[in-house]
């Protein structure tokens, strides 16, 4: 009798024969915990975990929310096919995230540590899509040490701690004559690399290394400023 | 340099070149990645929010793409799995003191769009102000002095 996994990577009808009929699965879980690959089924909300004895979890779009089964226990045997019916590609991801961390780790014995550090490292990484750097620093920085020890954590803290600002006695020098020359004839090296000096181009090229090459051999006392025309 | 009342609003000032290099106008400064002793234009991007650098310039400091540290990133060219890294962007003044930003820096693999300076990222740390009429970005840390 094969497993509702391999029932599914065949492409055959993973839910029981009392669920409504959908298109093939798209989402499989494993004994290892990978998630396989993914086909979208159509539009609908619904995220749900079915195993030989029906329907164990579920999530919407806007979060988990849970469907326990019969007897209120997640399922046993491990072997899991997820069916999901998402829509927008970034809910299915977080819920992926999710499924695989909330509940299917468990499943799989790891630990409430690691399955909670799992998880806060997909909250901040979700985070960080977003671009919410400011929310996923107040998210580490509320977690226990013993999460924040964690060698990835620790990593996304240095990425959203907040950034030094220093000023310097510097000055470059006046670059009206390139960005002149470059606003009037730049459109005629599209794809290329260049490098203006004044109102002369002394040198382009298809690769940057090249431009600096080139920039080396003419060793000109000012550095020039280099522009990627796209 | 521009005052806010009596406080200082900015310590540094550029130029900026905007356009025709595209088909809408924006605005490109100067600007120094890290420790590389190259002067290269960067758009200001108040829509994107890291910095990206074209993958030679990411190449040449050392900032690789590692797919077990990636997160996905919507960008104009379509969604993209890249890696956040840490790195000094230095906004070179023409006039008054250059600014060194630690920037949070987006690298994916194969970018050839250009250099861009996002704005949670690296722009959220200055005061800046545009003036349109001489092309001079003026620029400051936004943090108390």
């Amino acid at each position: 009798m094969p497993t509702l996994v391999e029932q599914s990577l065949r492409g055959q009808e993973a839910y029981p024969a009392a669920q409504p009929k959908r298109k093939a699965p798209a989402l499989f879980a494993s004994r290892s915990g990978e998630l396989g690959s993914i086909g979208l089924a159509g539009s609908q909300e619904i995220v749900s975990v079915t195993s030989e004895r029906g329907v164990s979890a579920g999530v919407t779009e806007f979060g988990p929310r849970p469907l326990m089964g019969p007897g209120g226990s997640w399922p046993s045997p491990l072997d899991c096919a997820v069916q999901v019916s998402l829509g927008a590609e970034r809910s299915l991801r977080s819920t992926l995230f999710w499924l695989k961390d909330t509940l299917l780790s468990p499943m799989l014995g790891q630990s409430d540590l690691e399955v909670r550090k799992s998880f806060i490292v997909k909250q901040v990484k979700a985070l960080l899509e977003e671009g919410a750097i400011d929310r996923a620093r107040d998210l580490l920085q509320a977690q226990s040490a013993a999460i924040k020890a964690d060698d990835r954590l620790s990593r996304l803290s240095l990425i959203v701690k907040p950034g030094r600002v220093e000023a310097h006695d510097v000055r470059g020098p006046d670059r009206r004559a390139e960005m002149a020359w470059i606003q009037s004839n730049a459109s005629q090296y599209k794809g290329k690399w260049i490098a203006v000096l004044g109102d002369t181009l002394i040198a382009s090229g298809d690769d940057l290394r090249t431009v600096i090459e080139l920039i080396h051999e003419k060793g000109p006392e000012t550095r020039p400023l280099i522009h990627h025309v796209v | 340099m521009l005052t806010h009342g009596t406080d200082r609003f900015t310590t540094g000032r550029t130029s900026f070149v905007d356009g025709p290099l595209e088909r809408e106008s924006k605005i490109y400064i100067e600007v120094q990645p890290g420790i590389l002793d190259l002067q290269i234009l960067a758009m200001v991007d108040t829509g994107a929010p890291y910095c990206i650098f074209d993958s030679e310039v990411a190449d040449l400091l050392g900032l690789a793409f590692d797919p077990t540290e990636s997160i996905w990133l919507s960008t104009r060219r379509g969604s993209l799995e890249g890696t956040l890294h840490r790195i000094d962007i230095r906004i070179i003044a023409q006039e008054g003191q250059s600014l060194n930003v630690e920037s949070t820096v987006f690298v994916t693999s194969d970018w050839r769009y250009g250099n861009f300076l996002g704005y949670p990222g690296f722009l959220q740390r200055l005061r800046f102000a545009v003036d349109p009429s001489r092309n001079f970005f003026h620029f400051g840390s936004a943090e108390p002095a």
